[in-house]
């Protein structure tokens, strides 16, 4: 026997204190009476005691120091050690998606925990157990744990991932372990069938349960459709529902009813396990997000939804074009695809046209486009310190611009006045703009605003004559002056320059290059801050750090909040739970801008049921041996110690009961 | 010990009292006290035949005409008693808060007025350790009772008492009257050679028994330890629980009834007092009830 605690014998000093009190509290207190003769004589009255009641006396003493050593006893926590009873535990438990499944209204995952702690408690003393969870990475989260209610209060702490099973790597965990504990219990606890399993107990939690589930969601540009797929895991059903919520709404605003196909194109039930296609029309209506969900209630309800949420409404902000003549650059816009609408929509949600008269200063646009307005003008108003910047044909010096004017270079035989001029072609080899220009410097920025696959000449009837200063990206020049440009302006925004007048900028305007030109400026002026916006859960979702982006804040579907490393140029973060992702970019000038993206259950999690799946054999031939169990058993020592406090009770009764 | 105080009004109640003497009275003086033996009282008692030598004055004249007889007219006899209070001057009689030494001395005193208005004589005496000390001799009559009854207040009740063996070789007299043992009685000492000498002295008995209140019904509980007030040597250590008390009130009965049946045995009388108990209750009611007065 050997003692856990051993200082909890300390308490035996209760003992020679309770004697002291006992000696303290009984004595004999002294009188002087008239005569002891009728005291002395009662003696002979008494009736005959037989000798063990002769310790009555001290009983309540006894009882008591008997009480303060079964205490010390308690404290002491005295094992009993009895050689090879007790078993190395491995638990390897199943982290991913599926275990989500909620079945006899607990999760796989719960079930799985409870099972895991009804080993433990059933385990003998001296057990030692180890925990490996295979959730978005499989890891060991103990080892060699002989506490048992620590372990099972870490077991209980443990969550469920919405990602794809890692049992791989918690194989290989778990071999590890099994090199170094060759004797180790291995149980695997999961709702997944294993074609082999070798040294370990498999305790599969799966029951046969409903379950759908929606796939493959995109909104098609093209046909403006939602298209997806449904899949029925567990059997053969007539016909599925598909609701299409939209911008938050809590009424449906589309739904479908999706059927099967048999071999002769007629409408069938869905087979279990086939992919289901479905279509829903979106042509009626625009929406900034769509939630596209399985109207049927199942068992998994985290893979019967999908939200769409459009990347340029993710990425791009509003633009405002402040111009007396706007019908190119409107067109522009309109051709890069930026705002597909027909040109009696422009200007309804992400592009506002004003103008020059109208504008008074920045009013929170991500892109100003001052189009052939004066410099003086301009320079009465505030100039943005805020977005990118696109300046048409200045006329002017722009304050805290990135480029001095110079002057105009008018074509000599030029006159406004006469149309006909235009149609001569024996003054275009006077102004010939050269896009792009090849000769500025080569980077990744000027690669990237020079992507066009096919440079032209453009003729000018006239431009402005612009010195450019600090860091600026060449895009055209025209003999041997920047006419097209980008840079930053002193208030750091990005900015745009076209030194001439698009009105006059004959051929250049009808070409495809200028679109892909205006379609590359766009991108430059609004970075994608996502290229995607539907994800699976598991995937790594990468955030382009924006030049006025400060610090990027991510609000998982759970609530929590995380705060990804934005000091490179793209930050990345793993996706590790369904739902939506909401992702906050905090500005230089405090405001943010919020992006959202859809985190799914990945596909393999879905079916309940998982079919046969790899194996997980553990290698080795398992020892015999086993650990040393413990008892420590404590409930004889409370009976006894609860005896013995009624006993002294009862003793206590009769004295007072002797003294009345 | 507080000073006695005759109560005379209390003592006018009791002149009404007289003593019940069994024994022959066989006193020297005639008294109040009608004898076995013929005597000069008033209350006839017997004719007998005139014997030559006899006081003619005696013979009685009308029988003498009927009869043609000379016979003698007898008279009983009243003598005059002496009646003798021993009180025991223990320490124990006055130790502690029972005041048994003052109940003592007013039995003492009351009982000594009663005889005194019997013409009777009286004598008081304490008893220390071995011997008999005399605190009042042959006091008689009321004037003598009034100037003597304050030496009762200089008895000195210390040391312990063997009543046996202090009465033994003192003078208790020969048939004349009663003598009254006050005591507790809370003793080793037999009882019983006094009281045998007593009734061979054809004294009439009446041991009175003073106890105090917490003698009679202690009331102290738990771990005690006793010392006699007489005797440090003797000591008496226990936890005093129900069953002791109860032994104790055993013990008590066993002491007073041994005490009652010697006195009964001898033709005494005894009774039993409680040191609060009052006087009135004790001669108008137990005394009277127990033929000691009437």
């Amino acid at each position: 026997m050997s003692f856990l605690f051993p200082l909890g014998f300390l308490a035996l000093i209760g003992i020679p204190v309770l004697i002291f009190i006992y000696i303290i509290k009984n004595r004999y207190t002294e009188q002087t009476v008239t005569s002891t003769y009728l005291w002395t004589l009662s003696e002979k009255f008494l009736k005959r005691r037989i000798p063990i009641n002769r310790l009555t006396g001290i009983l309540s003493l006894i009882l008591q120091i008997l009480t303060v050593i079964a205490v010390a006893l308690i404290l002491a926590h005295p094992i009993i050690t009895v050689p090879d009873s007790a078993e190395a535990y491995c638990f390897v438990i199943d982290g991913s998606g599926s275990m989500n499944i909620v079945q006899n209204g607990e999760t796989r995952f719960d079930t799985a925990k409870k099972e895991i702690v009804n080993i433990i408690d059933d385990s003998m003393l001296g057990s030692s157990y180890t925990y490996i969870c295979a959730g978005d990475t499989a890891a060991r989260i103990f080892e060699n744990d002989t506490d048992k209610s620590h372990a099972a209060s870490l077991v209980e702490k443990s969550t469920v991932s919405y990602t794809s099973s890692t049992l791989t790597d918690a194989l290989r965990i778990a071999q590890d372990y099994f090199e170094d504990v060759p004797y180790a219990k291995i149980y695997l606890l999961t709702d997944k069938d294993f074609e082999n399993v070798q040294n370990v107990e498999v305790i599969n939690v799966a029951e046969p349960v409903e379950n759908y589930a929606i796939s493959d969601v995109v909104y098609d540009l093209g046909e403006q459709a939602i298209k997806g797929k449904v899949t029925s895991y567990t059997g053969d059903v007539d016909e599925l529902t598909v609701e299409v919520y939209l911008d938050g709404s809590g009424d449906a605003a589309r739904t479908e009813t999706v059927r099967g196909v048999d071999e002769e194109g007629k409408s069938a039930p869905i087979k279990k396990l086939e992919a289901t296609e479905f279509s829903i029309d979106c042509k009626d209506f625009d929406f900034a997000d769509a939630r596209v969900r399985i109207a049927q209630k199942d068992v998994l309800d985290m893979d019967n939804e999908v939200v769409i949420y459009k990347l340029e409404n993710q990425n791009f902000e509003k633009t405002l074009l402040i111009s007396e003549r706007p019908f190119f650059m409107t067109r522009l816009l309109n051709a890069v695809g930026l705002y597909d609408r027909s040109a009696t929509d422009v200007g309804e949600d992400l592009l506002d046209v004003i103008e020059p008269s109208a504008y008074s200063g920045p009013a929170g646009y991500g892109l100003y486009i001052f189009d052939s307005l004066d410099a003086e003008f301009i320079n009465d108003l505030e100039m943005p310190g805020e977005g990118a910047v696109w300046i048409i044909n200045p006329r002017g010096n722009f304050k805290n611009s990135n480029f001095s004017y110079q002057g105009e270079v008018v074509r000599s035989d030029y006159e406004e006045e006469d149309p006909d001029v235009q149609e001569d072609d024996s003054f275009k080899s006077d102004l010939v703009g050269v896009f792009p220009d090849k000769t500025g410097r080569s980077s990744v920025v000027d690669e990237q605003l020079k992507g066009i696959p096919v440079g032209i000449n453009y003729h000018l009837r006239r431009y402005s004559k612009l010195s450019v200063s600090g860091k600026y990206y060449e895009l055209s020049t025209c003999d041997g002056n920047p006419v097209i440009f980008s840079g930053t302006n002193a208030y750091g925004n990005r900015e745009a320059v076209f030194a001439f007048d698009l009105h006059e900028a004959g051929d250049l305007v009808l070409s495809g290059s200028l679109v892909l030109l205006v379609n590359n400026l766009i991108s430059y002026s609004f970075p994608q801050v996502v290229n995607n916006t539907l994800y699976y859960c598991g995937d790594t979702l990468q955030i382009n750090m924006i030049t006025d982006c400060r610090s990027v804040r991510i609000e998982t579907p759970s609530g929590s909040l995380k705060f990804p490393d934005t000091s490179s140029a793209v930050s990345e973060y793993v996706l590790d739970e369904v739902g939506t992702y909401k992702i906050y970019l905090v500005m230089k000038d405090e405001s943010e801008r919020l992006l959202n993206v859809w985190s799914s259950l990945p596909l393999e999690e879905r079916n309940p049921v998982e079919p046969a799946a790899a194996s997980f054999t553990i290698s080795g031939t398992p020892s015999e041996a086993h650990l040393d169990g413990l008892l420590d058993n404590l409930l004889i020592i409370f009976i006894v110690l609860a005896v013995i406090v009624v006993a002294d009770y009862g003793v206590y009764c009769y004295e007072q009961y002797q003294l009345r | 010990m507080n000073s006695l105080v005759v109560n005379e009004e209390f003592l006018s109640q009791v002149e009404l009292l007289e003593t019940l003497i069994k024994n022959n009275v066989a006193g020297q003086f005639g008294g109040n006290h009608k004898s076995k033996t013929y005597g000069s009282s008033c209350e006839f008692s017997d004719f007998r035949d005139y014997i030559p030598g006899d006081d003619i004055n005696k013979i009685d004249w009308n029988a003498y005409g009927r009869f043609e007889k000379l016979y003698i007219k007898l008279y009983l006899d009243e003598r005059q008693v002496h009646t003798r209070i021993y009180i025991d001057a223990s320490r124990s009689m006055s130790f502690g808060k029972g005041k048994k030494d003052e109940q003592a001395i007013k039995l003492a005193a009351t009982l000594a007025y009663i005889s005194i208005c019997e013409m009777d004589k009286v004598s008081i005496y304490a008893i220390h350790g071995d011997r008999v000390d005399e605190v009042i001799v042959n006091m008689l009559g009321r004037e003598s009772y009034f100037n003597n009854i304050g030496k009762l207040n200089d008895i000195v009740f210390e040391g312990d008492s063997n009543i046996s063996e202090a009465l033994l070789p003192s003078t208790v007299g020969y048939g004349d009257g009663l003598s009254v043992i006050i005591s507790d009685f809370l003793t080793d000492n037999s009882l019983d050679p006094a009281i045998d000498h007593l009734a061979g002295k054809k004294r009439d008995i009446l041991c009175v028994q003073v106890l105090s209140a917490d003698e009679l019904n202690p009331k102290a509980r738990g771990k005690l330890h006793y010392f006699d007030c007489e005797n440090s040597d003797k000591f008496y250590r226990k936890n005093i629980n129900r069953e002791i008390i109860n032994a104790y009130k055993r013990a008590l009965d066993y002491t007073t009834g041994k005490i009652r049946d010697l006195c009964l045995s001898r033709e005494g009388q005894y009774m039993l007092v409680a040191s609060n108990e009052s006087l009135q209750e004790i001669f108008f009611d137990k005394m009277i009830n127990m033929g000691v007065m009437k």
